[in-house]
């Protein structure tokens, strides 16, 4: 019994170190955003001041980034879930090495693509000074994260099976995607929705490299803040980056598990 | 009640599978309107290749041609066929209920709402799950779920009736029952139907004539409808003899040896069960089997 209840202390305390941690420079960083004067400490004052500055100067990056991320979203599904649907109709080594391919992206650091992103594109000056540039940065390094999430739907549900069942019935290939394949994979579509808008929204390396300082996203915008504004601004950004990212993942891990549910019932 | 089936013709239908199994040898078959006829044979011996030719789902090799009541459907794609399908899985759609399953083709077909739910409860009364419209897929039992795969394939009133293993997933009670049960009715649908199984006894029931296949060819194609109790002692004794399920010469032997064969028939039970594994053995390993596409 003593033995179990030592075991116990030990496991609590080497976890809550853990946790303490991972979570003290978040609560460090977002207390100092709410701070009057970092350099006189907390005690002196509570202010939200900070958090209006950040808005005032940094609107624009924080629009932008919301509009790429709903871009980014509709480009992936568009290209992303049909994509997966092929490949899902067509198990076979052709397969396999297209979906390596799509993936390809993530093992390249994301600096390495943008530069042969700017090598590509760098001399087409419209595109190039649009935000378009940064979605496109955005789409190849997020369009994997769809495909896989849908495809792993498709492979749960025989997805053959189930379109041969419908095509028996009189159903065409079109009637047969949308009133089948579609429905059935919705977990899997929600569940890649949520981790794109996510990725989008946090991306930094690619988009580092290819914005222009009027294409400025969330993140750049706060490394941007920490090189040249009063910390107390750059911690008040972070903030404002908790608050709009913390949703997204609650909701991933919502969907998440619902999704799990629903394979074993 | 009455359904109105299709004279089912195949000619020289071949299956070649990508990687050169042949799963099928050019095979001629004509199921007559109505009829009920069963495929029966060990896996992998192409009697669902040979039902999947009928279906649509697999072309048949160059020269070979399917036709209902003589038009010739070999290049109509399998939602053009009008055909039902009751498959081995069931493959119900868990993103519908199970009124919605029913009505899928007759949505399909735009046909006008009322008539729908018309057809709808009448094929659920026909297959016995009346109240059960609004279930979700996954609330059923796996008999229900046979009974809704059953009313959907028939609720479009199709031309000719496919089932693959209809009643393999189900466990052996039920099995009995249901099989029982489906006989009655699609003999009451008077419907064109050919379905696929490896339980002998359960083609013996449900079928008007069996066709025995083994490594893509049929072997024999036995018995009208009268008469089946030749056929099914002559089947048993190729089912037991030596435990060699389908005797690969019995063509070839003169029909003195077979008819004493035939006679010593009821010694042979006891040596079905050498050769068939206890039922519900086999329904195990039937059910992890994945969906085969020679079987």
């Amino acid at each position: 019994m003593r033995r179990n209840r030592v075991a116990f202390g030990l496991q609590l305390t080497v976890t809550l170190l853990a946790c303490g941690f991972l979570i003290v420079p978040a609560v460090l960083s977002v207390m100092a955003g709410v701070t009057a004067n970092y350099f006189k400490g907390i005690a002196h004052g509570v202010t939200l001041k900070w958090l209006f500055e950040v808005w005032e100067l940094y609107a624009d990056s924080i629009w932008l980034s919301l509009l790429i991320a709903g871009a980014c979203l509709i480009a992936t599904l568009i290209i992303g879930v049909p994509a997966a649907y092929v490949l899902a109709k067509n198990p076979g080594r052709t397969s396999r090495i297209i979906e390596e391919f799509v993936s390809l992206p993530l093992s390249i650091p994301g600096l390495a693509l943008a530069l042969a992103l700017l090598q590509l594109y760098g001399t087409w000056q419209g595109f190039r000074l649009s935000w378009w540039f940064i979605l496109v940065g955005h789409v190849l390094y997020t369009l994997p994260f769809m495909i896989r999430a849908v495809l792993a739907v498709f492979s749960v549900i025989d997805l053959k099976t189930l379109e041969e069942s419908a095509a028996s019935l009189g159903a065409s290939p079109w009637r047969r995607f949308r009133d089948i394949a579609l429905p059935n994979a919705a977990p899997g579509i929600l569940a890649g929705a949520l981790t794109v808008v996510t990725l989008s929204v946090g991306e930094f390396n690619l988009t580092w490299m290819l914005h222009t300082p009027a294409t400025k996203t969330l993140p750049v915008g706060l490394a941007d803040s920490y090189a040249s504004m009063r910390l107390e601004i750059a911690s008040a950004y972070t903030l404002v980056f908790f608050i709009m990212i913390l949703p997204l993942l609650i909701a991933m891990q919502i969907v998440a598990q619902k999704a799990q549910a629903k394979v074993r019932p | 009640m009455t359904e109105t089936g299709a004279a089912i013709t195949l000619t020289g239908c071949a299956k070649v599978f990508p990687g050169g199994t042949r799963a099928l040898h050019p095979t001629d078959l004509t199921v007559a309107q109505g009829e009920i006829l069963a495929l029966l044979g060990p896996s992998g011996c192409g009697k669902t290749t040979l039902l999947r030719i009928i279906a649509g789902l697999e072309a048949p090799e160059a020269g070979g041609s399917v036709a209902f009541d003589g038009q010739d459907v070999t290049d109509l794609p399998i939602e053009k066929r009008r055909i039902g399908m009751v498959f081995q899985s069931y493959a119900l759609f868990p993103n519908m209920t199970v009124g919605q399953n029913i009505g899928y083709a007759l949505r399909l077909a735009r046909r006008p709402a009322a008539k729908i739910a018309d057809r709808v409860a009448e094929v659920m009364q026909m297959c016995q799950i009346t109240g059960l419209a609004d279930r979700a897929i996954d609330a059923l039992s796996g008999g229900q779920r046979q009974r809704v795969a059953l009313a959907r394939a028939i609720a479009m009133r199709p031309r000719a009736l496919l089932l693959d293993e209809p009643l393999s997933a189900l466990d052996a009670a039920l099995r009995e029952s249901l099989r029982d049960e489906l006989a009655g009715l699609l003999r009451d649908l008077s419907i064109t139907a050919v379905f696929v199984t490896h339980d002998q006894s359960e083609a013996m029931a449900i079928a008007d004539r069996v066709a025995v296949m083994r490594d893509g060819n049929i072997l024999q194609i036995d018995a009208s409808a009268g008469d089946l109790c030749p056929t099914r002692r002559r089947l048993r004794c190729q089912f037991c003899r030596g435990c060699e399920p389908f005797g690969r010469n019995h063509r070839r032997r003169p029909p003195s040896t077979a008819r004493r064969r035939g006679a010593g028939a009821a010694g042979c039970d006891r040596d079905i069960r050498v050769f068939h594994p206890p039922r519900s053995v086999a329904d195990r390993s039937d059910r992890k089997r994945p969906v085969d596409r020679n079987g």
